[in-house]
């Protein structure tokens, strides 16, 4: 994983940020090419702005079926556009911590 | 300011730890299983070297090198047991197996202990019935008490102890996912469909597993919509400060965190005054609630039973209570035993019956029940993202081989941890099959006002 353009101190040891707040777009980018996901698209946006306002209002991240409702996306789709994973994927370019337990 | 405190604190994290003393740790340590359950001592003392562990490890069958043999592991701690602990080894030293602790060692301790899945497939085989599993346990214990548990484990217990559940959610996430989950439900059937959350003196409090609520929601549905199938909608309850039964206590060794994590679920209960408490599909939250915190009683006697959801939704299913449109699920499903339900707890027949109940083309994996295979995550292994290289090219190997025999299209394990490995294997090997649990299969074909759901299929 290449993260030269932004300090490690930023990520934690499975490369998720570490503080949502430190989130912007140009961030979302280089994870998307260090993770093997993209180009990003306009579909790539409407799902990781929907988990990061979700996130930010109920400090958790949503449902793959409820992303997949919300977006209009199916679930298909969505492992389309990302490959390894809503969480792996989805969250992690949203900003979100992944969940830490067995989900 | 706060970053120098904050290097400071990361410095000493890493700082080792002085060799004398890790060597003392480990030693005093070893020294209290004489005195501890008669079991462990056993165990130390009994071992032949006959290998049949070695034969029937799924870490040992994804790749025979030394490292990954079961007595190999165990006899770091037995070695120096042997020391200290026996006449034999005491006169003889290493000719009776005997030998001291090299605090150099310390990192192949963490490594080693961290690469068993303690899924007991050891203990199954054994002729002296040893079971690895716990000297892993102690092992890991060690480890957590000489403060080197692998982050991406001692993260989990301390967002458990702190929050109560294992994915750091809040109660106002759990509500928010459960009125998602309510509009889903009244989707796919027309009508209206409950999930009670906090209500005092219902008879059931269902206890998800971990992130079932959050990210793998059919499950729960099922259940609800068993409760109302059965018109006892009022007889239960969820709750929104203990929905995550997980236990990672258990996977560090550590005790007291253990207790810890279980006593508030034990708590919650005592507070909603419920009769049962009903687990959900999670292997080892069900083990540590009904063969370790029950059994040895933590907390005394209990006001209540404890039950699996399994054994409770197959019991109304013998009974005639649940009509299934089986059709709803045509493809070959199949169905892989969580080694802590059916080593650990006996429950092998209830999530078969759900199944078969449920779906048009059930299979089994050879072998299966109390002789299965493990996920090659379990232990806790599946949650840290560190080990997932191993996981998949040496624990899980066998696994996906008896997958794959079945020709299956849905895989369903009734344990989150096990549902993590597998459908991270699934996609490490770009299989096409679909990893679920046994409820999420009875959601979808349970008949309700005489038909079953409506389901969008989200997968088109």
């Amino acid at each position: 994983m290449s993260m030269e353009n932004q300090p490690a101190a930023n990520f934690n040891e499975d490369g998720f940020l570490k503080e949502i707040s430190a989130w912007n777009r140009g961030l979302a980018q280089q994870l998307a090419a260090d993770n093997n996901i993209g180009p990003l698209t306009d579909d790539h946006w409407k799902v990781i702005e929907f988990i990061k306002d979700y996130y930010k209002t109920y400090q958790a991240g949503p449902a793959v079926i409820k992303i997949s409702k919300a977006t209009g996306l199916s679930l298909a789709k969505i492992c389309d556009l990302f490959p390894c994973g809503v969480v792996k994927g989805g969250y992690r370019l949203a900003g979100l911590p992944r969940p830490p337990g067995c989900a | 300011m706060v970053e120098t405190m904050e290097k400071a604190k990361a410095a000493a994290k890493e700082a080792p730890l002085a060799p004398e003393k890790v060597k003392e740790t480990v030693v005093e340590a070893v020294k209290a299983i004489k005195a501890g359950p008669r079991a462990l001592t056993m165990y130390m003392e009994m071992c032949a070297k006959c290998g049949t562990c070695a034969a029937v490890c799924p870490v040992y069958y994804g790749k025979s090198d030394k490292r990954y043999n079961p007595v190999l592991r165990s006899d770091r701690i037995r070695r120096i047991y042997k020391k200290y602990c026996t006449a034999l080894g005491k006169a003889f030293g290493s000719l009776a197996g005997a030998e001291d602790f090299d605090a150099a060692d310390i990192k192949e301790w963490v490594a080693e202990f961290y690469e068993c899945t303690g899924c007991r497939r050891c203990a199954t085989f054994c002729p002296f019935g040893i079971d690895n599993s716990v000297i892993t346990r102690k092992g890991r214990a060690i480890i957590d008490k000489l403060g080197l548990t692998p982050a991406t484990m001692k993260r989990v217990v301390d967002i458990s102890l702190k929050t109560g559940n294992t994915d750091n959610a809040s109660p106002e996430a759990f509500k928010e996912a459960i009125n998602f989950l309510k509009e889903e439900m009244a989707e796919e059937h027309g009508t209206k469909i409950d999930i009670p959350i906090d209500k005092k003196g219902a008879e059931y409090f269902y206890v998800p597993p971990s992130g079932d609520v959050l990210v793998n929601p059919e499950a729960t549905m099922g259940i609800a919509k068993i409760f109302h199938v059965l018109a006892m909608t009022d007889q239960w309850t969820m709750s929104s400060t203990c929905f995550d039964g997980a236990n990672y206590g258990l996977f560090t060794g550590n005790d007291t965190d253990m207790k810890n994590e279980n006593k508030r679920y034990v708590d919650e209960a005592k507070r909603l005054g419920v009769k049962t408490l009903l687990m959900g599909e999670c292997g080892h939250a069900h083990r540590v609630m009904k063969m370790m915190m029950e059994k040895a009683k933590w907390w005394g006697q209990l006001p209540f039973e404890i039950t699996n959801c399994m054994q409770w939704t197959a019991d109304h299913i013998r009974r005639g209570r649940l009509k299934f449109d089986k059709s709803k699920n045509p493809q070959p499903v199949t169905y892989h035993d969580p080694c802590n339900f059916a080593r650990s707890c006996g429950i092998t027949e209830e999530p078969r019956e759900i199944m078969a109940a449920s779906c048009a083309d059930f299979r089994e994996m050879y072998p299966n029940r109390a002789e299965n295979w493990c996920c090659g995550g379990g232990a806790g292994l599946s949650a840290m993202d560190d080990l997932r290289e191993f996981r998949m090219t040496v624990s899980g190997v066998k696994k996906l081989e008896q997958i794959r025999e079945t020709g299956a299209k849905y895989v369903a394990a009734a344990c989150s941890n096990c549902k993590r490995q597998l459908t991270q294997l699934m996609e490490h090997y770009k299989e096409d099959i679909e990893v679920g649990g046994v409820h999420d299969m009875l959601s979808r074909a349970i008949i309700i006002g005489g038909k079953a759901a409506n389901r969008k299929d989200y997968k088109k």
